[in-house]
């Protein structure tokens, strides 16, 4: 951290904490992001379906019925600002029973009053929009999207760093005390003095929260395990594909979602666990994932898997109680300008744009922003060499060899992209850094034959040492070392 | 008290299951191998099994860090790691050609560490 | 656009003896493009030795068995593109690609030979359950990194399958210092060479543990342990058979997918079973024109025998460079019946000497394989032991094809 004074500290980077940096950002004021592992995103927001929804599942009324609703109306332009891909797919809710059907018709009730576009469909529209998915009726959304959760993470960091906010990865919060009129925020890397701390820690927003004097929610972890498959599925659907929501699980059941990348996902399962970081998955799920998956799509096979991961949600009711639960976002009983968000997740990335439109004006109703002029909306992401017509590449690789060269041959992306994906804004220079920027080590053969080239890359441009080589964590170095000339 | 040992040979990919009887270091009884070769291996397993030491050593200068090695000639099984610490911290510069001495008389024994790729001088 | 007669895609060892087996025969205007560096493929990183017995008739190292090649292709004068990486191939064969010094290159070749070999399968193919730390490597990545590029993985290792690579980085990793814990297999039987185990694990004593698998994988950042546990005949874990083992790498051998991409991209058909291309004798793909051959075709346990499978190849594109394409309508059908995994060819015409290359589905004593067609056996042969892990090859002569009616033989272990 470079000063001790800021105005704001955001404590969590991820999809919402990055949101309300960069939405801050408009304005004159000191920002800091504090961010305990070693890139944003590394919670929650790197590992959901990457769905824009359109919010036909919360009450009317509900701060996420608003939040996600301004999201879904507001994701292409920002998207477009910042550089992320997104598209409009558009979603099916399958009935694969004739009793689901009624449901349909509900979804879309509440759907209707949050005001998105939804339409009751039958067989025949389906056989004809998706015709390996097997269903009887179906609820569409045309105005579903998808987009690249991680890139987004990234460029809302990125483009909040580029207006001034300061982001500290690799920082731990210890603790936080009122020291006169402001807070003391101390972490694993020193203390900083802040007049206002908002809280998007999200599994972690319950502990945060507890020295805001803030004691009524605790979070229970649910987990998502989801599989990926090959790019070379991608053919078998090209829609969200959603089942009618299962009754009382406090998810949205497990769905088909086709990626930016032109993968389809399989999840998430719904699991209530122990620990906030066992992000484990299991043969039980996994399997359970393929038998679900296959009700919709048949033609799904075990062999089509190239990945499984999973994700955490931070839920604030026990699975015993389920049922729908809004988010929490709000002034601490002790200190007005202590803000928590509590209970952030589905459909939290559709809502961050809203979320961070809404704390904003929590801040400003106590204390006037004001806008900074020279604010700049739009944020350049790496340059996707192949995505580009012919005519462009050939002139990219004309004036740089680096272009010439494909690492990464299932995604076909250059050398010049590793780069630049190691010389991000934020200094992240680790292989999951690369990954989730410029998508290297994502294809079928994950990691297997670019990874010994991003290696290269890393020693050879960047003077990194063997030694000091990360997957992601800290802690997660890839090598011992040499293999000759070692000792 | 005689003694058997049942020996997969490692000669060719046939992999023959060679049966052997022997006391002290007379071979009693050998059966199993497609070829004579594979008494002789069975033979020398029994007494002092010998290896074709495969392994690498690094290189300076070249358009690669690392040139693979061989011993020309097997050697006992259990020296095989007295040459790996020789090999360890060994430097040969480029360029390298196949079939070039590396080293004599690793560790010494009676073989030399020949390469078994080419390195070129890195430009 | 460039114009080439015959264009192989990769410098292995299948596109070289392609190569080489096409100029033999005539044609010269050939270009082999290599994503490497260098030509030798997957050989420049196979240091061990046991190589080029049935074709050179004497025990060579993979760099070595590649260099015979290679010194070859250089004699003849035959262009080989390295660094070079084909993004695009048609059914028309054209062909996109890219290097350092052309840019972007578009090609257009007369026929075209596929010899890109495999990639590994790996922790996300074989749904490996638990967490996802550092220290998880395939064994070919371990083997590359170790053997070019000078970088030792880990110090504790696991190895999951025993699949030759696995084998061969077992003893790689115990000679350059690690303590290599176990090999895990989840099947009965190793799927390796035997040689490979003995003079790999038994040499080393590096337990191989048959009828295991990995369940669990535990590690925050880097790997810490895993969970190994029995499974039963349907490979399901058998409860309370589970142990941990400390390690902090994990090493996945657990089979190798041709990659075919590339042919995917020009319409090749592919077969289920072997993941290659379904090829004709002359191992020609449904593609006019575009053959395959190597480890794209069907995954190989023997160089030796990508190399004559790839002669084979470059003769039949020598061949159809020349000849323009016949069409044959005698075609028969080549199915693997029970106890055969995968029989190559496919498809066969009734004028030639056959030689069919197959795996039977397990490891057994005493088989008779037998190829039969309407209802009578055409030609048999004893084994004394088999194994899915040695590729069996048959010859049969064409006498034996010519009285057939049927359009459909079938092979089968018994």
């Amino acid at each position: 951290m470079k000063k001790q004074n800021y105005d704001i500290a955001i404590i969590g980077g991820g999809v919402v904490g990055t949101a309300i940096a960069r939405e801050l950002s408009r304005y004159k004021t000191d920002v800091l992001l504090i961010e305990k592992e070693n890139d944003v995103g590394q919670g929650a927001s790197n590992s959901n379906s990457g769905v824009v929804h359109s919010g036909f599942t919360a009450p009317v009324g509900s701060l996420k019925a608003d939040v996600c609703m301004y999201g879904n109306s507001h994701f292409e332009e920002i998207c477009s600002e910042l550089d992320v891909p997104y598209e409009k797919t558009g979603k099916l809710v399958v009935a694969v029973e004739e009793k689901q059907i009624a449901e349909l018709y509900n979804l879309q009730y509440i759907g209707r009053k949050n005001g998105a576009e939804l339409y009751i469909v039958g067989e025949d529209f389906i056989e004809e929009k998706e015709p390996n998915i097997s269903g009887k009726a179906a609820m569409y959304s045309p105005n579903s999207a998808i987009t690249s959760p991680y890139e987004l993470t990234i460029a809302f960091a990125e483009n909040a760093h580029q207006n001034g906010v300061e982001i500290s990865l690799n920082t731990k919060v210890v603790e936080i005390s009122k020291k006169n009129s402001k807070f003391s925020v101390k972490t694993d890397r020193g203390e900083i003095l802040t007049d206002y701390v908002i809280n998007s820690a999200g599994l972690y927003s319950d502990e945060i929260a507890a020295f805001s004097g803030e004691d009524r929610y605790k979070i229970y972890p649910c987990r998502g395990e989801y599989y990926v498959l090959d790019k070379n599925a991608s053919g078998l659907m090209s829609r969200l594909v959603y089942p009618v929501p299962p009754e009382n699980a406090g998810g949205l059941g497990i769905h088909l979602t086709p990626t930016v990348e032109g993968n389809i996902l399989i999840g998430p399962s719904n699991e209530y666990i122990d620990s906030v970081d066992n992000e484990a998955t299991t043969k039980e799920v996994m399997d359970k994932l393929i038998k679900e998956a296959r009700d919709f799509l048949p033609k799904i096979t075990r062999d089509m898997v190239i990945r499984s991961y999973s994700g955490i949600r931070s839920k604030i009711v026990p699975p015993e109680v389920g049922g729908f639960t809004d988010f929490v976002i709000e002034k601490s009983p002790k200190y007005d300008n202590f803000i928590n968000l509590i209970g952030i997740e589905s459909p939290g990335l559709t809502s961050a744009p809203g979320i961070a439109k809404y704390v904003v004006e929590m801040i400003d109703e106590m204390e006037k922003l004001r806008e900074d002029k020279d604010f700049k909306k739009t944020r350049k992401g790496i340059t996707k060499f192949y995505e580009l017509p012919e005519e462009k590449q050939k002139e990219l690789a004309e004036d740089n060899p680096n272009y010439r060269e494909i690492v990464c041959r299932c995604e076909n992306i250059t050398k010049q992209e590793i780069i630049d994906a190691l010389n991000n804004p934020l200094g992240v220079q680790t292989l999951k850094g690369v990954k989730y920027r410029a998508r290297a080590t994502m294809g079928r053969c994950q990691g297997g034959y670019c990874m010994a080239r991003i290696i290269k890359i890393m020693q050879d441009e960047f003077d990194m040492d063997l030694e000091e080589i990360k997957l992601e964590g800290n802690n997660s170095n890839l090598f011992a070392g040499q293999a000759k000339g070692w000792g | 008290m005689t003694e058997e040992k049942d020996i997969s040979c490692i000669l060719c990919p046939n992999g023959c299951d060679i049966k052997i009887k022997y006391l002290d270091d007379e071979i009693i009884e050998i059966e199993g191998a497609l070829c004579p070769k594979g008494n002789d291996y069975a033979k020398q397993e029994i007494k002092n099994p010998m290896r074709t030491l495969t392994s690498s050593v690094m290189v300076e200068g070249g358009d690669t860090s690392l040139v693979s090695v061989k011993t020309d000639k097997p050697v006992p099984l259990e020296k095989v790691m007295d040459i790996m610490d020789v090999i360890d911290d060994l430097r040969v510069k480029a360029p390298v050609s196949v079939g070039d001495v590396i080293l004599d008389s690793p560790a010494g024994l009676d073989c030399s560490i020949v390469a078994t790729r080419e390195v070129k001088i890195n430009i | 656009m460039m114009k080439k007669e015959l264009v192989i895609i990769g410098a292995g060892p299948a596109g070289l003896a392609a190569a080489l087996a096409a100029y033999e025969d005539g044609i010269e205007d050939i270009l082999i493009i290599e994503r490497e560096e260098r030509p030798g493929g997957i050989l420049n990183q196979c240091i061990h030795d046991g190589f080029g017995l049935h074709k050179f008739k004497e025990v060579l190292t993979g760099p070595e068995y590649a260099h015979r090649y290679i010194d070859k292709v250089r004699e003849k004068e035959l262009e080989i593109m390295t660094n070079t990486i084909v993004t695009e191939l048609t059914d028309e064969k054209e062909l996109k690609a890219f290097n350092e010094n052309d840019g972007i290159l578009h090609i257009k070749a007369e026929a075209v030979i596929l010899a890109m070999g495999s990639r590994e399968r790996t922790a996300g193919g074989i749904s490996l359950p638990g967490d996802r730390p550092s220290g998880i490597y395939t064994a070919g990545l371990a083997q590359n990194l170790m053997n070019l590029q000078n970088i030792q993985v880990g110090k504790k290792i696991v190895i999951l399958g025993s699949g030759d690579i696995g084998l061969i980085m077992a003893r790689r990793l115990t000679l350059e210092g690690a303590d290599v814990k176990a090999v895990l297999e989840i099947m009965p039987y190793s799927n390796g060479l035997r040689r490979n185990i003995n003079q790999c694990l038994v040499d080393y004593n590096i337990p191989l543990k048959l009828s295991q698998t990995v369940i669990d994988v535990k590690g925050e950042d880097r790997l810490e342990s895993v969970t190994a546990a029995e499974v039963d005949e349907s490979f399901n874990p058998i409860e309370g058979t589970e142990y941990e083992i400390e390690c902090d790498t994990l090493i996945l051998s657990v089979g190798l997918i041709p990659e075919n991409e590339l042919s995917k991209k020009a319409n090749v058909q592919l077969d289920d079973t072997t993941g290659g291309a379904v090829v004709k004798d002359n191992l020609e793909t449904n593609v006019d024109g575009i053959f395959s051959c190597g480890n794209v075709l069907h995954v190989h346990d023997l160089v030796d025998f990508v190399s004559d499978e790839a002669e084979k190849a470059g003769k039949a594109a020598a061949e159809y460079i020349k000849k323009g394409h016949k069409l044959n309508k005698d075609n028969i059908f080549v199915e693997a019946g029970s106890g055969i995994g995968y029989v190559i060819p496919q498809v066969i015409s009734k004028e030639k000497d056959q030689i069919f290359s197959m795996r039977v589905r397990k490891p057994d004593n005493e088989k008779t394989i037998k190829i039969a067609a309407d209802g009578k056996i055409l030609h048999e042969e004893n084994f004394e032991k088999v194994n899915p892990s040695e590729m069996i090859k048959i010859k049969v002569s064409s006498e034996k094809f010519k009285p057939l009616e049927k359009s459909t033989i079938k092979v089968v272990a018994e």
